[in-house]
């Protein structure tokens, strides 16, 4: 065995989880090469403080659990078969208020007033006759 | 019909839900996060499910869709972290239910419970998957190769390099 061969097994040297042949190989190989026997102490002392590191997986009511997965999946897929929909009506509505928008600047434009002035003169030419008489 | 898929598919999440729960919660630490991503997982199997031929176990299968919610997951969290200032998430330990243990030693024990996880997430991302896929889930060589689809070399390589690198970014922890 040479070191690359060593390196890729280390780990599986380190957890018993190899056949004897390769075992005997990589140790076989250490007491020569102090290299790979100094990184198969590091590694050992690294995978010691990895696996003091322990977060619980959060115990669960695994029925319920599921119940609620499923109810998800009920809403995913309502949801999923309204979003074209939803996003259909939306550019409809945008469409629609912006038309109507356009219409009334266009009909603002056209019913064009008249300043005061203009119309105070316009209505004195008016012969409005009084009503106390 | 309908009804059939929907109780199959209610048995397929009763059978393996925990072990789907577990093995997304061994990368993102946290419940809600997990809670989230394993019925992101299971609506994308339903999805799924009437195309699915039984190519591999259904274990598999469901892994391999968990996965990739997983990596969303992760990609989502760094995008977002360019905006958080300070990253104060907290993740809850097991304060080994030892009461001879001071509190200070608790918090020690805390904080470098909290540099292990955040050395573990910050590895590249083919080296996380691999180490925890095999160190913590405990899967095999061979079923890590079938879920990410990669030679059997190539997971003994990246459970190479990630104890490499973890070496390297915890090489200031002394053992506890
Ligand atoms: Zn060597």
């Amino acid at each position: 065995m040479n070191c690359d061969d060593v390196k890729n097994d280390l780990y599986f040297y380190i957890k018993n989880d190899i056949d004897l042949p390769t075992k005997k190989g990589i140790e076989e190989h250490i007491e020569k090469c102090s290299v790979c026997k100094e990184l198969l102490n590091e590694f050992s002392k690294t995978l010691r403080v990895v696996d003091k590191c322990y977060v619980k997986v959060p115990s669960k009511n695994w029925d319920y659990f599921a119940e609620k997965t499923m109810d998800k999946i009920h809403v995913k897929r309502i949801y999923s078969f309204l979003r074209p929909t939803i996003g259909f009506m939306a550019c409809v509505l945008i469409f629609a208020f912006s038309y109507r928008y356009y219409q009334l600047q266009k009909l603002q434009t056209i019913t064009y007033v008249p300043s005061t002035e203009e119309t105070v003169s316009y209505l004195v030419d008016f012969d409005i006759p009084e009503l106390n008489e | 019909m309908k009804v059939k898929v929907q109780n199959n598919f209610e048995e397929i999440i009763i059978k393996h839900q925990q072990k789907i729960y577990k093995f997304i919660f061994s990368f993102v630490k946290n419940e809600n996060d997990t809670d989230e991503i394993a019925q992101q997982t299971f609506f994308n199997a339903f999805k799924g499910y009437k195309k699915f031929r039984g190519e591999s176990s259904v274990d598999t299968w469901l892994i391999k869709i968990a996965i990739n919610n997983i990596r969303t997951h992760f990609r989502k969290k760094k995008f977002f972290s360019i905006f958080k200032v300070l990253d104060n998430e907290e993740i809850e330990i097991k304060d080994l239910k030892d009461d001879s243990k001071s509190a200070e030693e608790v918090v020690k024990n805390k904080m470098i419970s909290n540099k292990i996880n955040k050395a573990i997430e910050d590895l590249p991302a083919r080296q996380k998957e691999v180490f925890v896929m095999k160190h913590i889930d405990g899967l095999s060589i061979s079923e890590i190769a079938d879920i990410l689809e990669i030679a059997e070399g190539s997971v003994k390589a990246s459970i190479f390099k990630a104890i490499n690198n973890l070496r390297k970014l915890l090489g200031g922890i002394d053992e506890l």
